[in-house]
């Protein structure tokens, strides 16, 4: 059984730790790896090598930074289909969905090697007569990400491209969850021959995050988190003086209008609201009909959801894998249970899926609820899980009402043939991310990733220039010469 | 077997294109006239780069936001289980040739309407004129005996 190792100062490195965890196989229960809860010493390590890689690596002109950028897509390219398989089979994705992962990471180191044009600053001459004005765009030190289980290949690479593109350095701490693939990553990182130091990996959990959080030499932490989680590491972040991101919770709501043109909605609801096991904070949780809509969609999307074919994620022809671990997967069914509760009706049930072969993983079927309410908690609480809710609504404004009645707002969606509802919809509703017929919103590595209310703390977004922005720091330089 | 992904589609392409250039090497093998022989390895190389493109759109055109299932498409409709008589002339391998380029062009025609990302599609429908190119010119050689 592989123990994981550490990526510091540009060589592998043992933990000393005596406390690691198991990563599971979510399909088979079988047990992957064994991952160090590493030590404050090999944090403490970590930042130190990034912090005296620093000085040297600012200096580094962007074009020869973003030439390492290069080798490394090639070298993510080349192992495409290899990564594709270690994050299906430690985060129970389907394959397609782990190469759209794989995708969206590329994605963002090629738009990452455009820095130097990216962090190009601006200038005036004759701010007053004989004196020049300019901004100049630098970097600021080490910065560290705490990803989520999810995205356990991309998430770290929403950030780490642009953070060292700028010049700065940067720490990986892998979800314990699911760190084999990030692990395989910095193998391919080790054979980039970047100078020691530039990007490094510490494994562990909440004492890594903890000593990120509160050391005095990491300058910035962007983290992927539950909302509880962010608000901690927001908070704490912000007391040691940190630049700080954190996209947190999500409860997404899909309005469907009269209007809807059915047989071009049904798909892409069904890939929102059971893609990835709905383990998404992109993914919908509450569909909401307005009108008459309301039956033929309600049968339609159950008939469809019943349709999808659960399985083991490497089966290229299963449609949903499992959630990620036994715990979680309690969690979910409990939300289940306090819908059933509540007085929801079960259109769909999921609870009792049986997956041939693997009866050990941590499977849930597609599961709908009709009847739904907005104060029930399946329509106000991030579930994560395979599970839908059906609200009836009169009109877009009472959409409207219950979407800004929830505390989160990170994206909904519209689906609509009607232009004036639509921009109704994305103006008037507080959310980071609108689909309009869409039913995942996830920017592209050149546009922000939105989130507002309870699913993002901070100002500055990950990727696009936001990230531009959150990775240097604006000095203004003002000369006059005799 | 039923095609229910994206994934599932495009691999059983890579796999039928594989099956492809297995079969026309086999045939070039078997082949007694030059001409006949040289079509058959050509026919084989092309299988070849369509398999390395398969892989290259399912890497590079996959968009989660356009990833929905597949509907009513089987692989059971696609098989490549040809195989020549004993004799095994020319002709009947041409021939054959022709059977095999149908398969895949039909293929890739009905995996096209069922792709919901158009690059895709539009690529799958390329490789769908090539085979239904090849098999015209396949159609017009006289086989050498």
């Amino acid at each position: 059984m592989d123990r994981l190792k550490n990526y510091i100062g540009g060589e592998w490195r043992e933990s000393k730790s005596q406390e690691s965890l198991e990563v599971r196989n979510p399909a088979t229960e079988e047990v992957l790896a064994q991952v160090p809860l590493s030590t404050d010493e090999e944090v403490e390590a970590a930042i130190r090598a990034a912090c005296e890689a620093f000085p040297e690596w600012r200096e580094t002109p962007p074009t020869t930074r973003i030439q390492y950028l290069f080798r490394l897509k090639g070298l993510l390219e080349d192992h495409f289909e290899a990564l594709a398989r270690t994050i299906s089979s430690e985060e129970g994705k389907t394959l397609d969905e782990a190469r759209g992962e794989m995708r969206r990471l590329i994605e963002n180191v090629e738009v990452a090697t455009g820095i130097p044009s990216l962090m190009m600053g601006y200038s005036l001459e004759d701010i007053a007569r004989g004196i020049d004005e300019e901004v100049v765009r630098q970097p600021l030190g080490v910065f560290a990400v705490i990803p989520p289980f999810n995205f356990p290949a991309m998430v770290p690479w929403w950030f780490a491209p642009y953070a060292i593109a700028a010049g700065n350095t940067y720490i990986v701490k892998p979800s314990e969850q699911v760190p084999i693939v990030q692990n395989k990553i910095f193998q391919l990182v080790d054979e980039l021959d970047l100078p020691p130091g530039v990007l490094n990996l510490v494994n562990g959990a909440k004492g890594v995050v903890d000593h990120l959080l509160e050391s005095p030499d990491v300058v910035g932490i962007s983290s992927v988190t539950s909302t509880p989680v962010a608000r901690y590491i927001y908070r704490k972040a912000a007391e040691h003086g940190k630049r700080v991101q954190c996209q947190a919770g999500a409860k997404n709501f899909i309005v469907v209008m009269p209007d809807a043109d059915l047989d071009r909605t049904i798909p892409p609801l069904i890939t929102s609201f059971f893609g990835c096991a709905g383990e998404r904070c992109l993914s919908g949780s509450v569909l909401l009909p307005v009108g008459e809509v309301y039956e033929p969609l309600k049968e339609r999307f159950t008939a469809a959801a019943g349709k999808l074919k659960v399985g083991d994620p490497l089966d290229e022809t299963v449609q949903m894998g499992p959630v990620i671990s036994k715990k979680h997967k309690e969690r979910v069914l409990g939300y289940i249970d306090r819908g059933l509760q509540e007085g929801a009706r079960l259109l769909l049930d999921g609870r009792s899926i049986r997956v041939a072969g693997h009866e050990e993983g941590y499977f849930i079927g597609p599961t709908v609820f009709d009847r739904v309410r907005p104060e029930m908690a399946i329509a106000r609480e991030e579930i994560f899980g395979p599970v839908a809710s059906i609200i009836r609504v009169a009109d877009l404004d009472e959409a409207i009402e219950i979407i800004h009645a929830n505390p989160y707002g990170n994206a909904s969606s519209i689906f609509t043939t009607s232009g004036s509802a639509a921009r109704e919809f994305k103006y008037r509703v507080k959310c980071g991310n609108i689909g309009i017929n869409v039913g995942i919103v996830a920017p592209m590595a050149f546009f922000p990733f939105g989130g507002r209310k309870d699913s993002f703390f901070g100002d500055l977004h990950g990727q696009g220039r936001d990230a531009i922005d959150f990775f240097t720091e604006k000095k203004v330089v003002i000369t006059r010469w005799w | 077997m039923e095609l229910t992904t994206f994934g599932a589609l495009l691999r059983f392409g890579i796999e039928l294109e594989g099956r492809a250039a297995e079969l026309y090497r086999d045939w070039a093998r078997a082949a007694r006239g030059d001409k006949t022989k040289s079509v058959l390895e050509e026919l084989a190389r092309a299988a070849e780069r369509h398999r390395q493109r398969l892989e290259r759109e399912r890497r590079e055109n996959i968009s989660e936001m356009l990833l929905e299932p597949v509907h009513e498409m089987r692989a059971d409709g696609y098989r490549l289980e040809l195989r020549p008589s004993a004799e095994g002339r020319d002709a009947e391998l041409l021939e054959l040739a022709q059977r095999a380029e149908e398969v895949l062009e039909q293929f890739y025609r009905d995996a096209a309407a069922r792709l919901s990302v158009p690059e895709v599609a539009r690529g799958l429908l390329k490789l769908a004129e090539r085979h239904g190119s090849h098999r015209v010119e396949l159609r017009k050689l006289e086989p050498t005996r």
